[in-house]
């Protein structure tokens, strides 16, 4: 029971930002709240597993990110809605705009620049974590967060392509 | 001084470099009015973008149950009936009628026990309340 409180006591500080990444790749807040569920189960059940000396949170948003892909994975499988229907049957709303805009405009770019992108700007992971996360030296989080952000502000009018 | 790397301009904007190589940056910076400009577009885009990214935060809420908290709760709600069978057990044994009350009190002390320790100290279920944070373990 100790390691469930204790668990409970890392990952509580992380739920509006797993809930606004999860969010920003769904689209959809009820998936999105699926999904931070889903991955807070998941994580319990891996957590004997996770070595401490390594970042909690990258550790976690990696299990997160895993579970909006598998709801992804099981939308598409059911064919009964689509990304692109669920993002129809949700339209932008006045309070929702500026994180779709930019979830779209993310979503127009590379995979490896959008995963960085999402867990930078939604999850807010620092470089450390974003190593974790995403299974790669901190010298690349560097260089390919850097491009990535050059690739975004180009698709949002900004400054010149450089991907 | 090493030549400044475009990407290092991105680490030093989040706060990433080593103190040494952040103070080298830093003179860079006031020598140079086109890194200058280049970190201004970066910073201008970066708290755009937090804040366009800060929308979509809402409060989830997750509730944490495990086969464990399961299993600890079959055990003591056993335990609970083993006891009560105990109520009707103990009195056939006494010879005499202030034995059989005693027995039968000591019997109803034992279950109002196991109930109040079922009751009192049935595993922690922790979930989120509305303000999305995980709650405390409750007793139920």
């Amino acid at each position: 029971m100790r390691v469930e409180r204790q668990y409970a006591l890392l990952i509580e500080p992380l739920l509006a930002q797993a809930a606004a990444y999860a969010r920003s790749i769904l689209r959809d807040r009820q998936n999105a709240q699926d999904a931070v569920q889903e991955a807070a189960m998941r994580g319990l059940e891996r957590f004997g597993t996770f070595d401490s000396s390594r970042p909690f949170k990258g550790w976690w948003f990696a299990i997160v990110r895993n579970c909006c892909i598998d709801i992804l994975r099981q939308a598409s499988a059911a064919k009964t809605r689509d990304l692109d229907e669920q993002v129809l049957a949700h339209p932008p709303s006045p309070d929702t705009a500026d994180w779709e805009t930019l979830a779209a405009a993310m979503d127009s770019l590379a995979d490896h620049h959008r995963e960085i992108l999402r867990l930078r700007y939604f999850a807010d992971l620092n470089y450390r974590e974003l190593s974790e996360a995403l299974a790669i030296p901190q010298g690349t989080v560097m260089s390919r967060l850097h491009l990535a952000r050059k690739s975004l502000q180009a698709r949002m009018g900004g400054s010149e392509e450089t991907e | 001084m090493n030549p400044i790397e475009r990407d290092e301009l991105s680490a030093y904007l989040d706060g990433e470099l080593a103190a040494q190589r952040r103070q080298e940056i830093q003179g860079a910076l006031a020598n140079s009015a086109a890194l200058r400009e280049e970190l201004q577009r970066l910073t201008s885009a970066d708290s755009q973008w937090r804040a366009a990214a800060r929308s979509a935060v809402f409060e989830p809420q997750v509730r944490l149950r495990t086969q464990t908290s399961v299993g600890f709760s079959l055990g003591r709600a056993l335990l609970c009936v083993l006891l009560l069978l105990a109520i009707r057990a103990l009195p056939k044994l006494a010879n005499t009628v202030a034995l059989a009350l005693g027995l039968n009190a000591l019997a109803l002390a034992l279950a109002l026990t196991a109930v109040s320790y079922w009751i009192l100290s049935r595993p922690p279920r922790y979930g989120c309340n509305t303000a999305g944070t995980v709650t405390e373990p409750s007793s139920f």
